[in-house]
């Protein structure tokens, strides 16, 4: 599955996880992350060293990351930046992992699933909005 | 997805509020994770058991709505031990903190287990039996060794899984989900528990998550070993289960292991990747203050294998030497004299609880001597201590020197 242009904007099809509906600005990663010790909670910062992604905040992004893999714990750590508005509004996983999908549950965060090469399509920065009942990831601007 | 008339049932409110809430998270979950149906569990092993844990608000609102475990269900270790926390230095405050959340525990029916290894003393789980477990080195532990079969749940899908006794069936529920996917030959010598904790943090670091199939080890002469193999795979690769040729109940030939599909390639660990994992652990000078033992919790055989070795030794003064089990055990251990043989040395046998969670506590160890690989790993962040990594023979040599030697 590859990226579609519809009305000028780019949709890619992928898959959808977790329902409901985001739109804010990407952050892109190859990499796995942790939300167990890779962010400030109370901020939403990521402070992982050495991470792909470090110094940017995911208060109210899109993040697209591999997958959430590590310890089982990252489940109430996203559900905790729900409560203190400091999660991402939206994320897109390559490989979903219980964990982050129970936080996202919980914290009512929208989750679609990509694969590796579409996740290559976005860029860190774009506006974009994603659909987790369609499973669809559309670029607003680049 | 799938739902019986009862899980439906639940989904619409019959059976109240708190399991109609627990039910549509768990088919958002199913649904996320590709499961076709939920299927019943026999136990769940539950945790959110700590002050500060970012996942509290959630067990308030279980609570709250009334919730009520409906299968047996034991508790995680929490941050105090039950009998001991003002000899061990907690604030008045911190301990009220806790109390509140052994109320909620009380309140939801769970057992007040407050243990890492719960596999040690509820009834074992017949092969093939589904459950919800938190804890990551026991649920290695269950599907490796027991064959029972768990995901890796975190503490609040667990928690809901109690709750409304079913789970999503995917994952390690799914028979050809369980099959390795590596072959890991064993060429190093493998003689204490250090060695099995050493096995499972390199090769989970080196595999990441997956399901290895160890080849050449033989069984091991305690199971406090397949703890610590359990327990550092766990930490290190998120390995959810693992096979051992004649060994584990799903792995009597390779080719079992492997569900027919044994890979060409082999991973072989040589002394040299069990020293290197020492090395790496290694991080503290050699006068030690502190002693851990019981990572994860000792059995009651255990204890008294410790009680035996130390003999009429004596811990050295200032050297805090802390042995970990659960309550359960520990009461136990008290009636068969075995804890005052242990403690008259000097060591103090905590249950309930864990050293990473000391972190509040004043005057903590500077350098701790452990033959856990966790303790080593996640120590240095959580409470800024150092360690020294290795055999249990060394670090109880170190307990009553007070050097690392």
């Amino acid at each position: 599955m590859g990226v579609i242009i519809m009305n000028d904007k780019k949709v890619i099809k992928c898959e959808g996880l977790v329902d409901g509906v985001a739109e804010g600005i990407a952050l892109v990663t190859l990499d796995n992350f942790s939300f167990l010790g890779g962010a400030d909670v109370e901020t939403g910062e990521i402070v992982e060293l050495g991470h792909s992604l470090k110094g940017h905040n995911l208060k109210g992004k899109i993040l697209f990351f591999h997958s959430g893999r590590g310890s089982v714990g990252a489940s109430s750590y996203l559900y905790y930046m729900g409560r203190r508005g400091t999660a991402p509004a939206g994320l897109g996983m390559v490989i979903p992992d219980p964990p982050v999908i129970i936080g996202a549950i919980l914290a009512k965060i929208p989750v679609v699933k990509l694969s590796k090469e579409q996740l290559k399509q976005i860029k860190t920065g774009s506006k974009v909005k994603i659909d987790g009942s369609a499973g669809e990831i559309v670029i607003l601007n680049e | 997805m799938f739902l019986t008339k009862e899980e439906e049932a639940m989904l619409n409110g019959e059976k109240g509020p708190a399991v109609q809430r627990a039910m549509e998270i768990l088919v958002k979950y199913g649904k996320a994770m590709r499961a076709e149906r939920m299927i019943p569990i026999e136990h769940a092993h539950v945790s959110m058991t700590t002050p500060k844990e970012y996942g509290l608000g959630f067990l308030e609102e279980m609570v709250s709505l009334g919730a009520k475990v409906i299968v047996p269900s034991t508790s995680q270790t929490m941050a105090i031990d039950r009998e001991r926390y003002k000899e061990l230095g907690f604030s008045d405050e911190f301990v009220a903190e806790q109390m509140k959340i052994i109320n909620y525990f009380k309140q939801l029916g769970i057992e007040l287990t407050f243990t890492c290894a719960p596999y040690i003393i509820i009834k074992p789980l017949k092969f093939g039996s589904h459950v919800a477990w938190c804890e990551s080195s026991a649920i290695t532990y269950i599907n490796s060794i027991w064959g029972a079969r768990t995901n890796r749940e975190c503490a609040q899908s667990a928690l809901l899984a109690a709750i409304t006794g079913r789970t999503p069936e995917f994952g390690m529920h799914i028979t050809e989900e369980r099959k390795g996917t590596h072959h890991v030959k064993v060429i190093a010598k493998l003689s204490d528990e250090s060695d099995f904790s050493a096995l499972g943090y390199y090769v989970g670091k080196v595999l990441g998550p997956s399901i290895p199939v160890f080849e050449g080890v033989p069984k091991p002469k305690f199971d406090s070993y397949f703890r610590a193999l359990s327990a550092g795979l766990a930490l290190m690769g998120g390995i959810p289960m693992f096979h051992m040729i004649g060994v584990t109940p799903e792995a009597k030939t390779l080719n079992d292991a492997f569900q027919g599909d044994v890979p060409e390639d082999k991973l072989v660990i040589t002394d040299e990747d069990l020293q290197s994992t020492y090395d790496e652990l290694n991080t503290g000078n050699d006068e030690i203050q502190g002693v851990i033992l019981g990572c994860p919790h000792y059995s009651l055989n255990d204890l008294e294998c410790l009680a035996n070795y130390i003999d009429n030794q004596k811990v050295k003064p200032g050297v805090k030497v802390w042995i970990l089990t659960s309550y359960h055990t520990k009461k136990i251990a008290e009636k068969k004299g075995i804890i005052q043989r242990i403690e008259t040395s000097g060591a103090m046998v905590i249950s309930d609880t864990c050293p990473l969670l000391f972190g509040a506590l004043p005057d903590l160890p500077k350098v701790f001597a452990t033959n856990s690989a966790k303790q080593c790993y996640y120590g240095v962040p959580m409470l800024g201590s150092r360690y020294r990594f290795g055999p249990t023979e060394k670090v109880l040599k170190a307990a009553f020197t007070g050097k690392w030697v």
